[in-house]
Formats: C-alpha cells, structure tokens, sequence
C-alpha cells in the first residue's frame, strides 16, 4: 500500500474510526494489526520475516537484561545484531556478492557460465533492519530498557506510517509513546492532515513531475552536457521531494494517530558544507551511523588520519545500505572523501569555511549544491560505463540548441520545485503545522491560515500533479 | 472541534468551486486535455467520434492501424508520395489487438468511409493476445466506446471482472467520487502546459519565437531515437510481462472467438466489405534472441496464425526475414529511428514487400479474395 493511493485513504479512515475509542493496548493491538496489513498488501510474505525477525530481537533484547553475566549480555546482543545484518545481507547483498564472484570467475575462465541469483527483496529492509539494530545495542549499552511487552515492541519495529521508508527511529523515542493512550488534540490532528497534504503535494506535484523529466534524459544515450545536467539537477529536485514528502506524510499520518515522529529533512540545498549537508538531509539515518558506526570506531578524536578512516569506513557503509550496487558504492566513497578532503580546502582557500561574508554564504551554498549533485549522478545512474561518460562529458561540445533544451529542463524542474523553497519555509516560520498542542493554533486567525494552506494544497495538487505516479525512490532500499 | 471543521471544509470548499468555476475556466480559457499518448497519436483524433470526422475528411482507399511500430515507421505523406495510394495512418502508440479492434468497430466502420484495405501492423503475437495494454489504455477504451460492445465482453470480460475485486470497486468509485466534486482535468493540462511553457520562455532569455521549433527540437533530442541501446523503448511493462510468458513453450495458435479479436476482425472486415490485411513487423535482428525450442514453436504459430488468416479471405505479409532491415536500423527492439532517411528507407523495403498485394487489392476492390502474393 503506497500513502498516495486511495487505498491508504480508506485504510487510514478505518482504522481512525476505531482508534480513538480504544485503550493504550488496544490501540497499540489496532495499530500492530494495521501495519501487519499495510506491509502484507504490498506482499504477504513478508510478513514472515518481520514477525520472526520482531520475536527475535524481543527475546534478544530480554536475555540481554536478564543476562547475570557482561559475556552473556554481549552475546545476545551480538546475536540479535548479526541476524538482523544476516537477513539484511542475504536479501540484499547475496545477489551481487554471486554476481560480481562470478563476473570474475567467468573472467579468468574458472566458471563456464554464470550464475544468477534472484532474491525479491523485501519493501523497506534497510529500515527496520537498522531500527532493529539500534534497539539492541541501546539495550545492551543500557541506553535502554528492554520492552517486556511484545505488542508494544512489534508496534515499535513496524509502526506503518515509517515502516518501508523511516524516519529511522530510536526505541527511546517511539516505546514511551506506546506505553500512554494517545488522545491528541484536534490542533493536532489538524497539523496532521496538513502535513500528509504537503507530503502529498510533494510527491505527486513536485517529484513526479520532476522524475518524468529525469526519466527522459537517463533513458537517452547520447545526452549533451547541458542536458544532462538539467536532468541531474531535476533529478535533485525530484529525490527531495520524494524523500522528503514521504516523511510528510509518515509525520502527518503518525500525529494523527497521537505518535511523533523525528524529522528527517532541515533544508538540505542551503547547506554551506558537504559535512552541514548530511547533518541536514535523510537525518535519521546520518545519526544513526554517526552513533552506531562513527563513535564506536573512535569518530574525530583520534587525529586527521583515523577520522579520515572513520568517515571512509561511514560513506562506504551509508553507499552499501543504499543499494547493492557498484554506482552506490563508489557514490558513499565519493562522499567520504569529499568530507575527508573539505577541512583541507577550508584551510587553502578560506571561503570555502566561513569567510566572505554574504557574498561567500551564497558561493558555498551554489558550490555544495553544485558538489552534491555529482554525487547524484552516482547515485541515479546505475550503469559504470554511462557514469564515466557523464562524468567526462564536455561542456564546450555542445549546440546552442543543447544549452536552450538543458535549460529548459532545468527551468521546469526549478519551477516544479518553487514551493519547496517559497511554501515550506513559511509553514516553518509561522509554525503552522505544529507537532504538540499549540494555543496560537487554537485561534481563527491561525484556523483560518491553516485552512488556506489546505486549500492552496488540495487545488495545488489537482492542478499540478503529474499524470504518472511511481514508487517512493527510497521504497527501494 | 468547529475549526477542525472549518479547516477541512474549506480545504475541500474552495478547490472544489475553484474548478466548477466556468468564468475562471472561460478567462483562462482552459480546454479538455488530449489523449494521453507516449508518442505521437494519430493528429486531432481525441475520441470515436473524432476519428470518424477525420476519416471522412481525408477519405482514404488504404488505412493503416497500429502503434508506436507503426508511428515510426511509416510518415503517412511519404509512403502516399511512394505509393501512389490515398491512405490514412491511424495509429495510437501504445496501443495492442484490442483497441485495434475498437479502432475498426467505432472508427473505420461507422465512418462510412470504406476504404480498400486495411493493413494492421503488428509485432510476434499481439493479435492473440488481447489483454496486453488494456490496463494502460483504461481511457481510450473508454473514448473509443469499448466496454458496452459484447465481443469485447465475450473476449475480456472474465479478464476484465478478474481485475475488478470489490476493493477495486469501492477506490474506483470513490476515485470518480472526487473527480466528479473536483473535476481538474481542465486545470491540470492548463497548469502543467504554462509550468512547461515559462521554463522554455526563460531558457530562450527573451526571444521565445521559435517556440514551436524548440518544443520540437527538444522532444526529438529526448525521444526513442536516442534512447541507449539497453533500454527498451517506451512503457513496455506489459509486453515484457507477455513476453516472459513466450519463453514457455509450447505457443500455440488458437482462433477461437472468445480468446482474442482476431476473428471479430475478421468478420468485421467480412460485414463492412473491405479486405484485411495484416503485416509482421521485423524485430531488432541484433537483439532477437537465437533460434531455440520456443522459437520453433513460435514460427508454427505464426505458420498456424498465416494459414487461418488466409483461409478467412484475408491477407498476411511478414517483413522478418527482410535482410535489409538491419539492426542499425532500430533504436530498440521494436522501433526504428525517426530520422527521415532511415524511415524513407524502412517505407521502400515495405512497399517493395507489400506493393503485389496492394496494387492488386485496390484494383479488384470488391473482387473475391486471392491468396497473398
């Protein structure tokens, strides 16, 4: 089930019209049910493996609390750990793991033909899988307490509205949420039903707009540097506001039903650094390495070459957890040594820190753009060959007419992209969609402002959405 | 509670007299939006009635009907200029077997037109199977007033009921619930074209004259002809999906009314008086896959297919074993490049293998069937 069809709407209807009137627990059983159902309508057997792998990390996260000895607590911890890392690799990473070993071994003449896997992987592994993760170190850190009831921790690991595509959440956050009866206020429910608009909107207006435009310029084989560019830049476009929509609508439709979710994006295309970027996009997840992989491995503290490892070992992983691919791969190394190498260009030439004032604001927020749109055109294209030849294409080979076509695109994909820049920093200003109860909100004034954005959304969508619709982009990881 | 209220009925409220608004509709002057098309459709045709007017209009002696294979392939003045034959191509890209059939029941018959022949040009097994790309084309089925007839019943409608569970039934209705609260379509078109029109306004930097020019241009840079030579074309979902089921053998050939609309056409062509031609399109040799067990079923199908035809007073060509239709011909597996000498090269070696058959037809139009050339 995908939130911008009508089968989540009535999904979404039904299960409000019971919720409400029901207990902490019964709540709880209600939502642990619908979600089993929205991830099963996608396909039912995966259902299989996030009640096994829920049970297991249940009865990991209870033997390492009850453990009577450090030993045995690092053993139920490792155990939960490796079997969520196992099932993730063997549903993601096995496939091209045989592929690539016998790509080689075909090569050199060892293997006569090569073997192909197919293992269909599960909608939103990386997610849950992580989530999972984090729970059982925070429980044998003793950041947290292992949940004695299984109902509230299955709710936890398959909460629907971020299920397939995060925010990857801490237990710290979520459990506490489960344990009281939701009863949130209407400014609550309202700020809710506004904020799934806005990811609707952003979805259906923007991303699929944008992608139509991106679609048609990485199907061509042949495309000029302008042209491709425009492309890269729509495809920007598009994956914020296809990631970012999700989260809008993973927020709104969880506030609706009492839970708050953490945040996800903080305007990621004005960050003045590649480091400020990635503290600004798919934030959830950067926290999640930062805490799990960076600082484990030492982080910052042990000198410019072992930070320099860590932030390698970081990227590598954060490509690999994208995709199992070499495109994803070489695009987390792209961004491990961008961040590796930007102290160093801070040094050598100052405007790239903090100087220049004004002037300097602007030049590093165009350059970490500009930076981190090559990335994407790592991480958009997935065949080596066609990457080599965008990367080495030359800007002077080209035609007026490739210039007036590539801006076009990039015009159109900018228009597309206006409101992100023009609606979205109003709504945070006059903090119309608050996540808790808000007395300002209580007023007609503010009523009456958020019923205009809610209108300007609903005629916005029927006006500009795009006569094709697809997946979410991170469905896939 | 009451501004929870207000909230949602003003959301809903005002972007539903925003589009029931006929002075805003009339000052912004918007207009039903066209066809959905993944290339080009055959020019100005929007709905049965349409593609009657425009029939009678051009009055061909010589339809062609097909799809996106047809479109690239044949430029409908050229082959005139090459064959002498008044002809008129109706083609919808996208389109397979089924609404091929609405085309000739809603379109070509009534039309009053009646032309000599009617060439339909297809690809492997798309006359037999009906079901391809009927999803895709919900709404030109719909325009071509295709649900009400009783083959389409007798040919789709297990397959169509399959599709429609009650779940289906309830977000169907609930769909055109709110199209019909919000009717947007007009909005949508008129938004999405002045969007696509400002970004070429400020990518001309001020000179916008050559408007047309440009769209053209940059459609033609973005279109199949210079897809890679991996990708497949258009939104080929469902032919992939169909042609998975090819690789199982064994292919058999079966003409019984009720699993395709191959006999309808027929007995179509039978009622109205005007002779069916059917012609085999040549895939991508640099990317049809080698001779095996399902490809020698699959040559007795098309054995089986030809025979049937024939014995039905109809005619059937095959361009597949063309040699001189090469792989640098083609821009994927199905669709050669649009650039005028590659197409006016394609439309002499197909007027070199139809030509007998045609010259003959047009000149015994009405004279009892003769088998193929």
């Amino acid at each position: 089930m995908i939130f911008q069809s009508l089968d989540y709407l009535i999904f979404f209807a039904s299960l409000l019209s019971v919720y409400f009137w029901l207990p902490a627990r019964g709540q709880n059983l209600l939502v642990l049910a619908a979600s089993y159902l929205f991830y099963g309508w996608i396909h039912p057997w995966y259902l299989i493996l996030i009640s096994i792998t829920t049970i297991f990390d249940w009865g990991c996260a209870l033997g390492m609390e009850s453990a009577t000895t450090p030993a045995r607590r690092k053993l139920f911890c490792i155990i939960s750990v490796s079997v969520n890392f196992i099932i993730l690799g063997v549903f993601k990473y096995l496939g091209f793991f045989v592929e690539n070993v016998t790509a080689l071994l075909t090569a050199v003449h060892l293997m006569p033909s090569p073997v192909l896997l197919q293992i269909a992987l599960p909608a939103g592994i990386s997610f849950f899988t992580f989530q999972s993760v984090a729970y059982a170190i925070d429980v044998y850190r003793g950041q947290q307490r292992a949940c004695r009831s299984l109902i509230e921790y299955a709710t936890f690991a398959a909460f629907f509205p971020q299920l397939v595509a995060g925010p990857i959440e801490r237990a710290g956050h979520m459990l506490p949420q489960y344990r009281a009866t939701r009863r949130p206020s209407l400014t609550t429910v309202r700020s809710g039903l506004v904020l799934f608009l806005w990811g609707l909107f952003q979805k259906l207006a923007i991303a699929d707009s944008a992608a139509i435009l991106v679609n048609k310029v990485f199907a061509v084989g042949d495309a000029s540097f302008p042209v491709l560019w425009g492309g890269v830049i729509a495809f920007g476009v598009q994956i914020y506001a296809d990631f970012s929509g999700y989260t809008a609508m993973a927020r709104g439709s969880a506030r609706i039903i009492g839970i708050e979710l953490c945040p996800n994006f903080n305007h990621p295309y004005i960050s003045q650094s590649p480091s400020e970027f990635w503290r600004r996009w798919h934030m959830s997840l950067g926290k999640w390495f930062k805490e799990y992989v960076f600082i484990p491995l030492g982080g910052s503290r042990g000198g410019a070459w072992l930070t320099a490892r860590n932030l390698m070992i970081v990227f590598f992983l954060s490509g690999l957890w994208h995709g199992a691919g070499w495109n994803f791969i070489l695009w987390g190394l792209f961004h491990g040594v961008l961040l590796c190498l930007w102290p160093h260009l801070t040094r050598l030439c100052p405007v790239f820190g903090t100087a220049g004032g004004k002037a300097g604001i602007v030049f590093r927020v165009v350059f970490t753009f500009a930076i981190m749109h090559v990335g994407r055109v790592l991480f958009r294209e997935q065949d080596l060959a066609m990457i080599w030849r965008h990367l080495t294409l030359n800007p002077f080979a080209t035609t007026l007419m490739d210039w007036r076509v590539g801006m076009g695109i990039l015009f159109e994909a900018v228009l597309y992209g206006l409101p992100l820049t023009l609606i979205y920093p109003l709504i945070e200003h006059y903090r119309l969609l608050p996540a808790a109860d808000d007395a300002k909100m209580q007023t007609w004034k503010w009523t009456w402002a958020q019923a205009a954005l809610a209108a300007l959304l609903i005629f916005g969508l029927l006006a500009l959405r795009s006569p094709e619709t697809g997946d979410f982009i991170y469905f896939q990881f | 509670m009451m501004q929870l209220l207000c909230v949602g009925v003003a959301a809903l409220a005002i972007p539903t007299a925003l589009s029931h608004n006929e002075w805003l509709e009339k000052r912004l002057r918007l207009r039903e939006p066209k066809l959905k098309s993944v290339m080009r459709a055959s020019a100005g045709i929007q709905d049965a009635a349409g593609g009657r007017a425009r029939l009678r209009q051009e009055r061909p002696e010589w339809i062609l009907v097909g799809n996106s294979m047809l479109n690239c392939r044949v430029d409908n003045a050229e082959l005139e200029a090459l064959t002498g034959h008044q002809l008129y191509k109706l083609s919808f890209s996208g389109t397979k077997s089924a609404m091929w059939y609405l085309m000739l029941k809603t379109i070509v018959v009534p039309s009053g037109v009646k032309p000599k022949v009617v060439t339909i040009m297809f690809r492997d097994r798309d006359l037999t199977r009906p079901t391809v790309r009927v999803i895709d084309n919900a709404e030109m089925i719909g325009r071509l007033d295709g649900r009400a007839l009783p083959e389409w019943q007798q040919v789709l409608g297990a397959y169509e009921a399959s599709l429609t569970s009650p779940w289906t039934k309830l977000t169907t209705r609930l769909g055109n619930g709110f199209d019909t609260l919000m009717p947007s379509t007009k909005w949508n078109e008129w938004a999405r074209n002045k969007v696509q029109k400002t970004a070429f306004n400020l990518s001309a930097f001020g000179d916008n004259s050559d408007y047309p020019v440009r769209r053209e241009q940059r459609n033609d840079l973005l279109s199949m002809n210079h897809l890679r030579k991996s990708s497949d074309g258009a939104d080929n979902a469902e032919d992939d999906e169909a042609d998975k089921k090819d690789t199982e053998p064994p292919i058999r050939f079966d003409s019984s009314p009720d699993q395709s609309f191959l006999p309808h056409m027929v007995k179509l062509a039978q009622q109205a008086g005007f002779k069916l031609h059917f012609h085999r399109i040549k895939t991508n040799p640099d990317m049809t896959p080698p001779m095996d067990e399902v490809q020698r079923t699959r040559v007795a199908y098309l054995a089986d297919l030809k025979a049937w035809v024939e014995a039905q007073g109809c005619y059937f060509t095959d361009e597949s074993g063309e040699p001189e239709i090469t792989g640098r011909m083609f821009v994927d597996t199905i669709h050669i490049h649009t650039a005028p000498e590659n197409r006016q090269a394609y439309q002499k070696i197909f007027w070199r293998q139809v030509q007998p058959l045609i010259d003959e037809l047009m000149r015994n139009a009405g004279a009892a069937p003769k088998t193929a050339p």
